[in-house]
């Protein structure tokens, strides 16, 4: 109960030296081991998901700016495209009442430039006449024909003319 | 009162016969049963899907590693491997008298080879923090007066270390023959569960936590 041995005591601590270096080959190197490997397995996944996040959440933005970008763009477009056809059509609309303008007055022109020529012409047809009448009358002073019926056939001439 | 005895199991034939003593072949049991244990649980470890099996075993361990670590201190981690060893084996050898063999630690040879084993570690693990010239000038720290007493503790610390262990084992040692003897039957389950059970893990728990808590001292 009470004795010692210096050898027993020597072989104890040899003992639980050796078991020391089996238990760490055996059991402490294995099992922390493969915690330590699936903590860093974790920690790994974890930092992969948040750089997962991070980037989804970045390109979120990304598509959330670029989105509101096109849609300033469209509203822009859709704009500037109104505001040029507006521009167009008062152009056009323009044009075409000018053109409409021209062509009544070239027409109103034209309308009174015939009725002159009308008018001259009538005039330089009833000249004629008149000379031609008074020619007549002229040459047939002697002629049976009264200047009735000269007047009456100046009239008739001038009538048909006109 | 033989069952007191620690007898010698053989006897080397050499040097005019060295006798080996039970305690050691009992530790040769116990070193056998933990490697053995040790190869067969490690097989096979999975880092993902592990197993039951794999699940208890490194609670078992990362929780042993996990409260070792805690009372010896981050700058301590280096001598954890050993505490955790010596928790265990005398945690074995407290707990084998159950499968009939006499526990190791009853023998006062063991329990001062490790109680010899831990002051060695201590003092080392405070040389290598400190350096010898501030190892030896601690001595005289908080006062100069406080010397002897500090190098009385070299002594005191392994002698109550070995002499708490082989105390309570021995006792509950002898109190479990006496119940045995008195009342052979149903009676000493209960006894035997404290006894052989919770006390010897407890001593082996102080046993190591005193350990590391002097190292823990010595190093900071």
């Amino acid at each position: 109960m009470l004795q010692f041995s210096p050898f027993n005591l020597i072989c104890i601590v040899l003992n639980l030296l050796i078991l020391l270096v089996l238990m760490k080959k055996f059991l402490y190197k294995p099992v922390l081991g493969v915690i330590a490997k699936r903590q860093e397995l974790l920690d790994s996944q974890f930092e992969k998901a948040k750089a997962c996040q991070e980037e989804a959440q970045q390109l979120k933005m990304q598509y959330e700016s670029s989105l509101s970008e096109a849609k300033e763009e469209k509203r822009k477009i859709i704009r500037e495209a109104k505001a040029q056809a507006d521009a167009e059509a008062e152009t056009i609309v323009a044009q075409a009442e000018e053109e409409a303008k021209q062509i009544v007055m070239e027409a109103k022109k034209t309308g009174l430039d015939e009725l002159e020529k009308a008018i001259k012409t009538a005039d330089t047809e009833i000249t004629k006449l008149a000379v031609e009448a008074a020619s007549k009358i002229v040459s047939q002073a002697s002629c049976e024909k009264n200047d009735y019926e000269i007047y009456e056939e100046f009239l008739k001439k001038a009538g048909e003319k006109e | 009162m033989e069952e007191l005895n620690c007898e010698t199991a053989f006897t080397i034939p050499i040097f005019g016969g060295i006798d080996v003593g039970e305690s050691v072949v009992v530790s040769w049991i116990i070193m056998a049963v933990l490697v053995l244990l040790s190869i067969v649980l490690t097989r096979n470890l999975k880092v993902e899907n592990p197993g039951k099996g794999q699940l208890l075993l490194e609670m078992a361990v990362g929780g042993l590693h996990g409260m070792v670590n805690g009372m010896v201190g981050e700058k301590g981690k280096r001598y954890v491997p050993y505490l955790m060893t010596v928790l265990v084996y005398i945690g074995f050898a407290n707990v084998i008298g159950l499968f009939g063999f006499k526990p190791p630690t009853k023998d006062l040879t063991v329990t001062i080879a490790l109680a010899g084993m831990s002051i060695v570690l201590i003092e080392f693990a405070g040389i290598r923090e400190k350096g010898t010239k501030k190892w030896l000038k601690s001595f005289a720290e908080p006062v100069a007066i406080m010397t002897p007493f500090n190098i009385l503790e070299i002594l005191i610390k392994p002698l109550s270390l070995c002499m708490r262990l082989f105390g309570n084992v021995l006792g509950a040692f002898v109190i479990m023959e006496l119940i045995k003897i008195m009342v052979p039957i149903a009676l000493p389950v209960p006894f035997s569960l404290y006894f052989d059970i919770f006390d010897g893990l407890i001593q082996a728990y102080v046993f190591v936590f005193l350990t590391s808590l002097f190292i823990k001292e010595a190093i900071e």
